[in-house]
């Protein structure tokens, strides 16, 4: 590999341009922002770049200035220059529409101390982009920040239910879009802190588990909210069901604990639910303490009230029978307007 | 003083020759690589700072077996370790990361230009292989006898979920990708108990509860209530007198307190002044003082959860006490510093000026019943317990968790469950150099090494706990695994961690050890930490403000991820500007999701009403 950094100007300038922003970019992707600016620098004293090869060395250029360290105006002016060219000169450069979409991001992003944050300018930029470049593939992330962004001020209610609309159109219009899963926890967050609106919230993260979540990390706090949302609004049969995945499928959480303890207590305080509560994988532990365990009553006694076969160590699946026959969350979004339990 | 000219002579070439003999090894051993490549060979190398006794031979003997490996014999691979100090392992990592010279693995830390998050800058990312099974977890690496349904699970699962926490320890929240695979952990806190005296404290109790009326000492620790108020510890009943004429180390924190009663009692009578209950020092104190918190401020800390995550972190904290969420009275909060200033009381005087060496001491002395340490001290604690010169001081050592008060002890109302040691302390986590021109081959190593058997056996060997899920330890350094069973640890009130200029956490700091030892009445601690609070400079304000800039500073971090992604997919996907990854993705997912601070500024409006946002 050549790196920049043993690479001096003049062997830089031998070599072909393809190569040498190549290098430039290997920089960039290396965390080496001042070589690479220094690279993309040199690129563009090249007297015969082709449009594109000018569009792309701008684009490099303005990104290494604006993630050089430390960050201080002029830099963040340098970057803002450099996009705004992409976009004015080579508009129909590929690096176009991304070279909008970072102005905005600067315009919103708090980049040096004293530097402020222009949402309202980042908005229009945004919605510049889905205007102009409609298809391109960008255009899924575009909505998303575009919906935050209206989200900055979650007192101007107007402003919040138009980011909701935009969102939710965009979703249900592209249920492939990459962006689905996100999208959709984007509105659970919202609507289960800010909006403190548990049911709506809880349909949002079903939808969103339904897509496979976007962060399997974020999986555990998820989860956890679920049952937590679901609890709060008394769908019963949610909760055991995330409380059951939670233990089987994130034993090592942490939270596999007390979802096991929520079982136990549902239980005793509905007998009529028939329902298993599964084992935390045994290799995955050490002996519970002998005194701890017997210490806490909260945990000793209802175990003890209940009978061997409600725990099981068998993979947990949910009930299909009253759900959509492809998808056993599909009843979820069905009854997002109906305010129907989502899994029973 | 006079010093003859020759002896400094002699001392001034002695130190040279052994800077030059060191630097001689330093050099040999940084630069193996191109000797090697002329003979063909590919030599990994592994840089630690575990310079314990064991460790290295330990890493030696699976290196050895990795090496024997046809696969790896036939491809001319060799693996080596360089173990150095330390001390000097930071700017020896530093200078070699920049240089691009590093070795092909090293112990993820310690660098300055790693912990202040150029990680991805040096280090190859391992998330792509983090969702693959490890290799060496194919049927025919694992042995015969393994459990079925272990051997199935780590067969197809993905390598990340093949470690204790899922491989967290090794996860760059920033970069959002894996970075590092430890390859053992230090192992949980645990009350360690001189068995030989607790035989002898235990006689000794038996014969003062052989029949009632007990002595003042023993009646003392009777739960009672005198004057509207709670006194004692446990209810001297039948269930207390049974494990009184048992052998039984103490399983409550009732029996604990009972012990240590007996503790003090046997010093005075038998005239032993250096005798205490428990090898107190600042270390010890404090690892009381964390292992109950989770239990007694649970309940509270789930109340505090603005953000649904679970628990409570220092803004939910301290905005909680600021609004009255909880106080000093609340009953759990109040019972969990009772604890603590019994407990306190169990230590030997002055023990905040003692350090953990010291409080081993007097331990391994035989100074103490007990003493709560980490696992990184068992093997020293069980030598020295076994070295003393006259063999009657020599005695073995029984571990114990933090007992809890059971049912009828005093506290016990207050106590929400145990605690989850899910986020135990990692140790060794290997990362491969970005710029190895064998960055295959020390993947190859390092899933080797995390591989059931051999992760179990090294960690065996070295003394140390494994870090892959199944993997058993030997038995002495068994009790100190951690145990995921109980409450999540950020389900507590989150008063301890310091953040800079955090006064109260300070405060809350400083003055509880205060009131633990005495010094202070409960009401004047409760109210100084309630005055910090209040601090215009560095009270509640400034935590909203640093908590503001916190979050402005991750989204910082998050877009220029986002743009390094796009960079690095741009080099492997030629002719291709943007691409959907899904490792992009959730970093624009957490980017927008922290929406600049908003969240923050929102809570503080929420909570608030029309206060101004604090500016510092």
């Amino acid at each position: 590999m050549l790196g920049l950094s043993s690479c001096d100007s003049s062997q830089q300038q031998a070599l072909p341009t393809s190569t040498r922003l190549l290098e430039a970019s290997r920089a960039v992707a290396s965390h080496e922002f001042g070589p690479a600016y220094r690279a993309y620098h040199g690129i563009l004293e090249i007297d015969d770049l082709t449009t594109e090869q000018r569009a792309e060395a701008l684009y490099g250029l303005a990104t290494a200035a604006w993630h050089r360290t430390p960050p201080d105006s002029a830099r963040i002016t340098m970057a803002e220059d450099s996009y705004r060219e992409v976009v004015t000169r080579y508009p129909d450069s590929a690096f176009a529409p991304l070279a909008l979409r970072n102005l905005a991001r600067i315009a919103e992003s708090i980049d040096y101390p004293g530097d402020e944050s222009k949402p309202r300018v980042a908005e229009s930029l945004y919605r510049d982009i889905l205007e102009r470049w409609p298809d391109h593939k960008v255009r899924h992330e575009i909505t998303l920040r575009l919906t935050s962004n209206l989200w900055t001020d979650i007192s101007d209610e107007p402003r919040v239910e138009e980011g909701i609309m935009i969102l939710e159109d965009y979703l249900r219009s592209n249920p492939s879009s990459p962006y689905l899963a996100a999208g959709w926890e984007l509105l659970a967050d919202l609507h289960a802190i800010e909006r403190q609106a548990p049911e709506r919230a809880l349909q949002y993260y079903l939808l969103a588990d339904a897509a496979g979540f976007v962060d399997h990390n974020r999986n555990a706090l998820n989860f956890y909210r679920i049952t937590e949302l679901a609890r709060k609004v008394g769908y019963l049969d949610t909760e055991i069901l995330f409380h059951q995945r939670m233990i089987t499928e994130l034993p090592n959480s942490g939270r596999a604990y007390e979802s096991l303890q929520r079982l136990v207590e549902i239980a005793i305080m509905h007998p009529e639910r028939d329902f298993k509560i599964p084992n935390i994988r045994r290799f995955q532990l050490t002996e519970i303490p002998e005194g701890n365990l017997s210490a806490v009553s909260s945990i000793s006694r209802p175990v003890g009230r209940l009978k061997e076969d409600r725990f099981s160590t068998d993979k947990i699946t949910a009930p299909t029978d009253d759900l959509h026959p492809q998808s056993p969350y599909k009843a979820s979004e069905e009854s997002l307007d109906k305010g129907k339990e989502p899994l029973r | 003083m006079k010093r003859s000219y020759p002896s400094v002579i002699v001392g001034v070439v002695l130190a040279g020759i052994a800077f030059l003999w060191s630097t001689g090894i330093i050099i040999s051993r940084s630069w193996p690589l191109g000797q090697d490549e002329k003979a063909g060979q590919k030599v990994i190398r592994l840089l630690h700072w575990q310079l314990e006794p064991g460790y290295r031979e330990a890493l030696q003997e699976v290196i050895d077996d990795y090496n024997a490996l046809p696969h790896v014999q036939q491809a001319k691979v060799e693996v080596r370790q360089i173990g150095i100090s330390e001390r000097v392992y930071g700017q020896y990592l530093n200078v070699h990361l920049i240089s691009g010279t590093a070795p092909d693995l090293s112990v993820w830390g310690q660098s300055h230009l790693v912990t202040t998050g150029a990680t991805g800058k040096f280090y190859e990312s391992l998330g792509t292989f983090a969702e693959l099974p490890n290799p060496y977890h194919a049927p025919q690496y694992l042995p015969k006898d393994l459990d079925p349904e272990l051997a199935r699970f780590l067969i197809s699962a993905p390598w990340r979920e093949t470690f204790l926490d899922g491989m967290l320890n090794g996860y760059d929240y920033s970069l959002k990708n894996y970075y590092a695979a430890p390859i053992s952990t230090f192992g949980t806190t645990r009350v360690f108990i001189n068995k030989s005296l607790l035989r002898k404290v235990k006689t000794f109790l038996r014969e003062a509860m052989a029949e009632p009326p007990y002595a003042p000492w023993v009646e003392a620790t009777r739960l009672r209530t005198r004057l509207n108020k709670t006194e004692g510890y446990l209810p001297l009943e039948e269930r207390t007198l049974t494990w009184v004429n048992s052998d039984q180390p103490p399983h409550t924190l009732g029996q604990l307190l009972l012990l240590c009663a007996a503790v003090q009692e046997y010093a005075l009578q038998f005239g032993l002044p250096n005798l205490v209950p428990i090898a107190g020092s600042e270390a010890t104190a404090k690892a009381f003082r964390d292992a109950y918190l989770v239990p007694f401020t649970a309940e509270i800390s789930r109340g505090l959860d603005f953000d649904l995550s679970g628990g409570s972190d220092q803004l939910e904290t301290w905005v909680g006490l600021a609004q009255g969420r909880w106080s000093f009275e609340s009953p759990s909060v109040e019972a969990y510093h009772e604890v603590i200033r019994e407990l306190a009381q169990q230590f030997p005087a002055g023990f905040l000026g003692l350090d953990r060496e010291q409080a081993n001491r007097r331990f391994v002395l035989g100074n103490a019943l007990m003493i709560a340490t980490g696992g990184f001290d068992a093997e020293g604690i069980y030598l020295a317990s076994q070295a003393r010169t006259n063999p009657e001081d020599r005695f073995e050592v029984t571990i114990i968790p933090f007992p809890l008060p059971a049912v009828g002890e005093r506290w016990a109302e207050h106590v929400a469950g145990p605690a989850s040691e899910v986020s135990f302390v990692y140790g060794v986590p290997l990362a491969i150099y970005r710029r190895s021109p064998n960055k295959l081959w020390a993947l190859d190593f390092l899933q080797y090494l995390t591989s059931l058997p051999v992760n179990e056996r090294f960690n065996q060997r070295a003394g140390w706990l494994p870090y892959t899920v199944g993997a058993k330890p030997s038995e002495r350094m068994a009790p100190f695994m951690p145990n995921p069973v109980g409450i999540h640890n950020s389900t507590r009130l989150n008063t301890i961690l310091r953040m800079e200029n955090n006064l109260p956490a300070s405060t809350y700091q400083n003055q509880l050890w205060q009131y633990a030892t005495g010094a202070k009445p409960y009401p004047a601690f409760a109210r100084d930490v309630e005055e910090a609070l209040d601090n215009p400079r560095n009270g509640i304000d400034r935590i909203w403000y640093q908590e503001w800039r916190r979050d402005v500073d991750n989204v910082r971090n998050r877009e220029r991820g986002i743009d390094l992604q796009e960079f690095s997919l741009r080099l492997s996907n030629p002719g291709e500007v943007y691409l959907n990854d899904p490792r992009h993705r959730i970093l624009v997912f957490e980017a927008i999701l922290q929406r600049h601070g908003q969240r923050i500024r929102w809570l503080h409006d929420h909570t608030n009403g029309r206060e101004p946002f604090p500016e510092f």
